[in-house]
This record gives structure tokens, sequence and C-alpha cells, in this order.
């Protein structure tokens, strides 16, 4: 074999090998969940020392790691997203994803002995899989968590949360796809922001 | 015909009579042997009935052509029984229709195939895909705002469950975001309603689950299921009709469980209509029996005399179905009428004959040669009548309307076996029951003048009044119309025809028409060519059973579940009873919080559901108070049925819709597929019709829409509208043949040819009357009754034949013909005549009932015409001869 035909097979291998590495750092979709329960977690034990707004930026980068904000945003308006352009589309990601941020920050403020334990993971199908966790609280109370997650090209992200069997997304739907029926986009978005300022402005 | 030739007939008449009178033991003897043979071929099964009302006509014929050729492609579209379920609520008609096609797919030995149209797993995985895009987005939206009731109810599956949420939903004062509480308290409240009257209820989750309406189809079910023809039995399908009604029975599935179960389809249809005309045969059987012993014991008055006929009339009657099974081997819906016109036409001979007798005897002759004698005399004029009458029915043999044939070669055969019957063991009969009378006495009474009389008196006026009538009875006949549905011959009342006629009014109509086409090109042709027409409301094949748009279906049937959640998805979790004590806390705070949130509530739609609501519930509680132990637990897991009973199918079903896949023709189930398209790759394109079928008006216009684009066109409407045309042609010609043949006959054996011409116009006049009559009646001609026209013309020329011949006899004076035994014998036959028609007429068959009316109204105007007419014109007739009276 040629040198030439040598080396581009030798890097061929090595990019294979490369993406593969990185690709198994998220093979299993667990993995997104409990990145995101340390999050919390994390989060959750600075309570005293930092407010709202000081969770709210410890919580972000995760929860834009491990959360598919495209397929949210898209699920969340239905038939609207068609309307949408580029930017607007984007400008409604970032809403969801900065309000989801506000709400954990929101409700995980403080901690009282509370640990995550995940249950099972099933895939139905390739791309999908349902991850089942307990939320424990000191006192022994159990809360069913259970998490839909996509496997996209760069790994494992998390769709939707379902509390006790209610599942978020729909309350997104049920919510955002009657007030588009009224409202414009912008008015949406501006009263997603609300709730962020609650958190990044308000108090604890 | 010379006289000598009618000599000699009387002659040999007369002898054969006598030897029977003499050898009357053996005759008798060997009549009841004979007889018990015939029997006994007849119960081992050579006589069939067979109910398809399809065969009724020729199979040469090519749209019947047509048909064979499309059945033998699609054999499962034959021979079915249509289960139709109908339910309060579309859960209940699904779940019964799950539970009973599956304990009738496990009966393999009664049935070829058991078909559940939408009920294949296949369906019910890709039904979501025959939506449209939009359809489904909406649904998804939907979905979301459910979800969590959904998700609650499914962690918890009891009353507590579902009354812990409302009242959360209540607390939450979720009406003000937008979820809609109203249809959920109504439906609850209907729930409470339904438990404190004791009246079962189920509530509907499909509604609540679909957000939208429910029309009537939507709570209708099919099953379809193919018969193993039993060809040996009498009524086929019974054994398929009793096991699927055992098997509805077995499993409650009736009105006090919220649903309506019943059979309709050709198989049960033909079986009801054999019920209907056998019932209404042994009825009319039996009944046209004893009224006409009756009449005839009237006429007669002689016991002996009675006994006689009647034992010869019945061994005409079991020869004459002999010869059925041996020509023909079966009866079809038409020719059962046999018997009733057996017995009507055929105690005439032996009416005449009696009576003529008997007249003989009163005058004084002795037995024997009384005999020779009433032989000599009506004996030509019974064996004329028996070739009028039998030209009748024999009319129909060369036609198309093979149905009628039958009868017409049975019933026309069934006249000669008659006659023979009544020269040869009549006579026979009177000498072994040494039937005797004594003359009359010498100084006889005066004779009375014969009401008739009065006719004779004015008979320019009767002339004239005769032509009057008959010119307005034929003004009226354009107006007779001919009824080509054969589902108006059939009991209205029957549950099978019933539901097909509410089938008919519905968007499935069973009365499409089918086109047979060879390839796919071919199909889309076809489809091309109807589609626009008005009268069509859509025309399918088996492409239009892929759905477009998949792939951007599919990827919204995935958001759907991604928004229903691993709780709808997965199966349900397991489970802790929280007992009956919990529930009833659940029901209390329910009512605490609608209390509570009174003042809000009102002012929201779900108000006056809300107030509504309350009320029940709280009577409940306190039917709960009051009550025990064990009928407080009764009474909550009969409301908890009531409520989430319908819950675990709905769920089943929507998991299942979920699970949806792109497919293509091949993927299609495989009992689905060949009814599409059959194995030798022939397409099957159905054309569905916008309006009732049963209406004749809108049928036409369909049928003549299709079939002008696509000629071989085929189906039910097709075959009857065809069929009626062929019917209505052999009509014609039957009438043209039976009148020719008989003007013919007449005019070769009437010594006088002006009597001839005189008893056909007679003949015409009564069959004009008889039209005018069913005009004014209302009454149609149908495939049913379209043989009582010729045949009318056959029996009513009997009358005149009897009344010509006397007359010429009795020196063409007419006082000695009214006085005569041959107008006692004229009535009373008509008499017997209509009382067996008359019988059919009140069968509950529509079809055998129309016979029977337009036989009496037939028979009545052909009387008429003999009785009032024929004596006035005769009368007439005589005055160039003599010198006046």
């Amino acid at each position: 074999m040629a040198l030439k035909q040598y080396t581009w097979l030798i890097g061929f291998c090595l990019t294979i090998a490369f993406a593969g590495y990185s690709a198994a750092q998220d093979t299993s979709p667990g993995v997104p969940v409990e990145k995101l329960h340390n999050a919390l977690l994390a989060a959750m034990r600075t309570g005293p020392e930092t407010d709202c707004a000081g969770r709210y930026e410890l919580l972000l980068p995760v929860v834009r790691q491990v959360f598919d904000f495209d397929l949210v945003a898209r699920l969340a308006v239905g038939r609207f997203w068609r309307r949408f352009d580029k930017s607007q589309r984007a400008a409604l990601k970032n809403a969801i994803l900065d309000m989801s941020t506000a709400t954990y920050a929101q409700n995980f403020d403080s901690f009282t002995g509370e640990r995550f334990t995940t249950v099972s993971v099933d895939r139905p199908r390739k791309n999908k899989a349902i991850v089942k966790t307990l939320l424990i609280t000191a006192k022994g109370e159990k809360v069913d968590l259970d998490y839909i997650c996509r496997l996209k090209a760069d790994g494992w992200r998390i769709v939707s949360v379902s509390a006790k069997g209610v599942n978020d997304l729909s309350m997104k739907r049920a919510e955002y796809t009657s007030f588009l029926k009224t409202h414009s986009l912008d008015e949406m978005i501006e009263k997603l922001a609300k709730k962020v300022k609650k958190c990044t402005r308000g108090p604890s | 015909m010379p006289p000598e030739n009618r000599k000699k007939i009387d002659a040999f008449l007369g002898a054969w009579v006598t030897a029977a009178g003499r050898h009357a033991a053996a005759v008798v003897v060997s009549a009841l042997i004979f007889s018990a043979l015939v029997l006994y071929y007849l119960f081992t099964g050579h006589l069939g009935i067979i109910t398809n009302d399809a065969d009724l006509l020729s199979g040469r014929l090519h749209y019947l052509q047509v048909k064979r050729a499309f059945n033998r492609a699609f054999p499962q579209l034959t021979d079915n029984i249509v289960i139709v379920i109908d339910g309060q609520t579309p859960d209940l008609a699904l779940d019964a229709r799950e539970k009973l096609a599956a304990r009738l797919v496990s009966r393999k030995n009664l049935f070829a195939s058991v078909y559940v149209p939408g009920g294949e797993t296949f369906f019910k995985k890709n039904g979501l895909l025959y939506l449209s895009a939009n359809d489904l987005q909406s649904l998804a939206d939907h979905l979301a705002t459910v979800q969590p009731l959904l998700a609650e109810l499914i962690r918890h599956d009891n009353l507590k469950g579902l009354f812990s949420l409302l009242e959360q939903a209540v607390k939450a004062d979720q009406d003000a975001q937008g979820i809609d509480l109203e249809p959920v308290f109504s439906k609850i409240a209907d729930a409470a309603a339904a438990l404190l009257a004791n009246r079962f209820y189920r509530l509907s989750w499909i509604a609540l689950m679909n957000g939208r309406s429910l029309k009537q189809a939507d709570r209708r079910q099919f099953i379809i299921v193919q018969t193993i023809p039993d060809y040996s039995s009498l009524l086929p399908g019974r054994r398929a009709m009793h096991a699927i009604r055992k098997t509805v029975r077995t499993l409650h599935l009736d009105s006090s469980h919220g649903v309506r179960v019943r059979l309709t389809g050709s198989v049960a249809m033909a079986f009801e209509e054999l019920q209907s005309v056998m019932r209404g045969a042994k009825l009319a059987g039996i009944l046209s029996f004893v009224m006409v012993g009756i009449v005839i014991f009237i006429g007669l008055r002689s016991p002996k005399m009675v006994l006689a006929t009647v034992l010869t009339l019945l061994a005409g009657l079991i020869w004459t179905a002999g010869f059925a099974a041996l020509a023909v081997g079966h009866l079809n819906m038409i020719s059962v009428a046999f018997a009733v016109l057996f017995i009507g036409l055929g105690v005439d001979y032996a009416i005449h004959f009696c009576l003529r007798y008997r007249e003989l005897l009163q005058s004084g002759e002795s037995a024997v040669p009384a005999m020779r004698r009433t032989a000599e005399s009506v004996g030509s004029s019974l064996v004329l009548c028996a070739f009028t009458t039998a030209i009748g029915f024999f009319a129909f043999i060369p036609t198309d309307f093979s149905g009628v044939a039958e009868l017409g070669l049975i019933s026309g055969c069934g006249m000669f076996i008659g006659l023979a019957a009544t020269l040869t063991l009549l006579p026979a009969l009177f000498s072994v029951l040494r039937f005797d009378l004594p003359p009359a006495p010498a100084a006889a009474a005066p004779a009375r003048r014969s009401p008739l009389a009065f006719f004779t008196a004015h008979a320019k006026a009767v002339g004239i009044g005769a032509l009057i009538a008959a010119a307005g009875a034929a003004a009226l006949l354009p107006q007779v119309r001919f009824d080509q549905n054969p589902l108006n011959l059939r009991d209205p009342a029957s549950e099978s025809v019933a539901t097909f006629r509410e089938l008919l009014k519905s968007d499935n109509s069973p009365w499409s028409l089918k086109v047979l086409a060879t390839n796919e090109k071919q199909a889309e042709n076809i489809i091309r060519r109807v589609k626009g027409l008005k009268p069509v409301k859509r025309a399918i094949f088996i492409n239009d059973f892929v759905p477009s748009n998949q792939n951007e279906k599919l990827d919204i049937i995935e958001d759907l579940s991604f928004i229903a959640g691993p709780v709808i998805t997965e199966a349900p979790p397991h489970q802790t009873d929280p007992g009956d004590a919990a529930r009833i806390l659940a029901l209390h705070d329910f009512l605490k919080s609608l209390a509570g949130h009174g003042h809000t509530l009102r002012s929201r739609p779900a108000g006056p559901a809300a107030a509504r609501l309350a009320d029940l519930l709280a009577r409940i509680v306190q039917h709960l108070e009051n009550a025990d132990r064990a009928a407080a637990h009764r009474l909550l897991r009969r409301f908890e049925a009531s409520l989430l009973g319908s819950l675990p199918g709905r769920l089943e079903a929507l998991r299942l819709s979920l699970q949806a896949s792109a497919f293509g023709i091949k993927d299609l189930p495989h009992d689905f597929l060949p009814r599409w398209k059959s194995p030798s790759g022939a397409y099957r394109v159905e054309i569905f019709p916008r309006g009732d079928m049963a209406n004749r008006r809108t049928r036409i216009r369909f049928i003549q829409a299709v079939t002008a684009r696509v000629p071989q066109a085929t189906g039910y409407p097709v075959v009857i509208y065809e069929g009626g045309k062929v019917v209505a042609r052999s009509f014609l010609q039957a009438f043209g043949y039976s009148l020719a043949a008989i003007a013919l006959l007449l005019l070769w054996i009437m010594p006088q040819r002006r009597d001839a011409v005189l008893v056909l116009a007679l003949l015409l006049m009564a069959g004009i009357l008889t039209g005018g009559c069913m005009a004014i009646l209302h009454i149609p001609l149908n495939f049913a009754n379209i043989i009582a026209l010729p045949l009318i013309l056959g029996i009513g020329v009997d009358n005149g034949i009897h009344i010509v011949h006397r007359f010429r006899a009795a020196g063409s004076r007419t006082p000695a013909l009214l006085q005569s035994s041959t107008i006692r014998g004229v009535v009373f036959s008509a008499l017997t005549t209509i009382c067996s028609f008359g019988n059919l007429a009140v069968s509950p068959h529509p079809g055998m009932a129309s016979m029977g009316q337009l036989l009496s109204i037939g028979i009545l105007a052909s009387l008429a015409c003999t009785l009032v007419v024929l004596p006035a014109l005769l009368e007439d007739s005589r005055k160039p001869e003599t010198a006046g009276r």
C-alpha cells in the first residue's frame, strides 16, 4: 500500500476511535440524569449562602447540557413551531432553558437530607430511553421522577420529566399552545422571562 | 274441434270413471300405497328449500356472470352474517366487540372466518396514521391537557384517586387555566344519577380523551362472520346464528349492560325470511285447508262427499310434491306457494264433478249411470280447464325467471295430477264410501229465480256498464308500478331486515357497487371515472388503506408518546387497594372542596355541572352512611365500575396506537389484504352511494350514473336492477304466450267461434279490472306476485269455459243456465280459490302476501265478469237466433 493511503487509513481509524471515546462518555442514558441530580444536590447544599440568582448561575450550564431543548421547544408549542423562523426558534429555546433553570433554582433551595436513586433504565427503542428514579426525602417520602431521554449525535439528552406520573412537557404544551392562540411569541417569551427575573432579581 | 272427436273424448272419460268405480277397492289401496311411497321419498331429503334470491333468475344472464366472476375473486364477501354492535358509549361497543370476537374466533368448526373491520392489532397500532397531520396535532394538544388527569388515574385507579384528583383540580381553580372541568363534572353527575336510579351506566373515556363530540357511528362496531354452508340442513345458517346468539347471551351483551347486538347480512336475512315463509306457509296451509273444507261442505252438503273430496285433494297434493322432488329437486321462496295454489285450484275439479253428480242423482238417475254421465258432461270441460290453467303456469318456463318457472312447472303439472286424482280416486272413493242420495221429491218447489237473472234481464245496460268500467280501469293501468327491491318482499319487522334498512341509511351502506379490476392501473382509472359523480359518496381500493405522509405523521405520533409520558406508554404500576373508608373519605373531601369553592365555581362554565354533581354525590354519601358495610361496599364498587370500567381498554388502545410504524400494501394484515386484492392479483374497487339505497329513485340514479362510466360494475343494487328488467321482460313474454296459447286452444276446442271470442274478451276485461284495482289500492307488482297475472288468465278462463259449455248444453237458454249446478260450481270453486289465496294474503312475508292479494283480486274480478257480464252477453247473443222470448 502506498504511504499516502496508509496514513489516510490510520487517520481514519483514529478518528473513529476518538469519536467513539467521546461518545462513550454519554453511552448510558442515565448519565445526563445523574449529572442533573448531582447539580441539583450541589445547588441545594449551597442553600444558606446563595440566593436564587446564585443557584441559577450554578445550574444553568448543566441544564443547558443535559436537556434537549430543541425538541422540548418544538413539542411545547406544537403546530406553532412551523410559523417561527430560525431566530424566533432560538429565542424560544433560550427562554425555555432560562425558565426551566429558574424553576429548578427556586424549588431546590435547601438541603435537608434528600437523595436521588436511579431505579431502572429502559431502552424501548434504539434512540429512546426511560430512566426511572426516586427522590427520597429525609423523612423517607418517595417521589417518582421519570425521565424520557433521546439519543442525539452528541449523546443522550433529557426530553421530559414526569413527577408522580404528571409530565411537565404536557403541562408546557397545554399552557403554551393555549396561550399562543391569543398572544404572540414575543408576549410569551416575555411571560417566561418574568419568571426568570423573579429569580435573578428578586430575593432568594 | 270436430264434434265427433269431442264425443269420443267424452265417452273415454265416462268409461274411465266407470272402471274406477268398479275396481274401487283396488284403486283406493294402490293410491294409498303410492302416496306412502311418495311421502317416504319426500322425507328422505329429496326436496330441499333454497333461499338465495339471486338464484331466482337464470344463470345464463350476463350480469349474473359478472357477479359470479367477482364472487370467485373475493369469496370472503359472500355468505356473511354481519353482527352489528351498538353501545351506549363507544367504549362499550368496542369492549363488547373484543369479547365477542375472541369467543367466536375459537369456534373454528362453525365459522369459515371471523373478520373484525379495524379490529386487527395492525390497525390498532397504526390507526393514528389515518388521521390528518392537523388532527394529530390537535390530538396531541388535547392529550397534553388531560395527561395529568390520566397520570393520576392510572396510578390510583379507584374512587379515591379520582376524587382526590378532582379535589385538587377544584382547589387549584384549574378551570381558570383552560382545563375544561364541565364535561368531567357533567359525566360523573350522569353516572351518579344512574347509580341512584339503579340504572346501568359507563362513563365514556373516549369522549374525554379525544376531546371531540361523538356521532352515532362511533358507537357502532361490526363483526363479519363467514359461515360454512350447511347444505344438509333445511335451514342453512341456523347453527351459526344460534351459536352467535348463545354466545351473546353468555357474555351478557344486552341492554342491561349498555349494549345491543343484532344480526343481519345475507345469511341472516335468508334465514329469517325462510322462517317467516314457513311460519306463514304452515298457517296458510292449515287455514286454507280448513276454510276450503268448510266451503265445500256448504256447497256439497254431504259429509261423505266432503270426505272423498278432501282425501282426493290430499293425495293430489302429495303426488304433486313428489313430482316437484323428482322434476326440480328443491323449492325456492316462490315455489313454496305451490301447496296453497294446488289446494285452491285442484279442488275445483272435484267441486264441478261432485255438483254435477249430485244434480244427476237428484234427478233420479242411479249411481253408476250418473257417474258415467257426469264424466261425459263435465269431463271435457275439466280437461280443457286443466290445460288452460296449466298454460298460465307453464308460460313462465321459457323465460329467464327460473324461480317462477319452477313454480310454473310444479303447479302446472299439479293441475293434471289433480285432474287425474279427481277422475280416478274420487269415483273410487264414492264407491267405497257407498255414497248415495235419495232423489228429490217429484213435486219440486218452483225454481226460485236466480238473483243473477236481474243482470240477464238488463243485458244491454250490463254490457255498457262493463265497457265503462273497463275503460276506467284501463286509464288507471299506467299507475301500476313494479317494485324491484327484494328487500320489500321480506318481513320488515324481522331483526335482520330492520337492521339492514338502518345500515342502508348510514355512511357505510352495504349496498355499494363493486368492480373487479385486473390490475392497479385499471382500478385507479375506474376510481377516477366515478369520483366526481354526484350520487357517488366515495370510491376506494386497497391503496387508500395506505395513508400518505406517513413520515410526517410518525413524527407527530412520536411527539405524542413524549407528551403522554412513561406513565401511559409503560405498563401500569402495581397498586394497593386503599379500602372503602378511604374512598368514602375522598368523596367527603371532594364535596367539601366543591362547597368551599362554590362562589368561584358558580361564575365559571363548570358552575351548573358542579352544582348538580354536588347534589347527587351528597345523596350517594347519605346512602353509603345509612347502608350496612356489605351494601356500602357493593354500592362503592358499582360506582367505581361505572366511572372507571371503560378506562383500561382505552388506555391499552392508546398505548398500542403510539407504537405506529410505517407500512405499505404488503404489510397489511393477512385476513384483510385478500378482501381487497385477490391472490391472482385482481383488485376490488368499492363505490359507495350517497343517500338511502332503499329509496328507488336514489338507487336508480346511483346505478345509472356509475354503470354509464363503469359498465362492468356489479353488486346487489345492479343485480336487482337488471333482475327487475329481466322479470318485467319475462312477465310480458309469459303473458303473451299464455294469451296466445289460450286463445288458440279455445278457438280450436269450442264449437262456436263466437263463444271463444266472448270468453277471451271477458278474460281481458277481468285482467284490466284487476290492474285498475291494483292502481287504486297501491299494490305494486314485484318478483313474487308477477306470476299472478298470467295465472289469472289461466284460472279465470275456466269459469267462462264452464258457463258457455253448460249454456250450449242447456239449449242456449239462460234461465236453465242460471239454475244449473254449473253456476254453483263456478261460485264455489271461486270461493275455494279465494279462501286459499286469501290466506296467503295475510302471511307475514310481504312477498307471499302480495301474491295472495293479487290472485284474490284477480279471481274476484274474473268471477264478477263471468257471473254478471257473461250470461248477459250470452243472452244478448241469442237474440238474432230466436224469435224473441
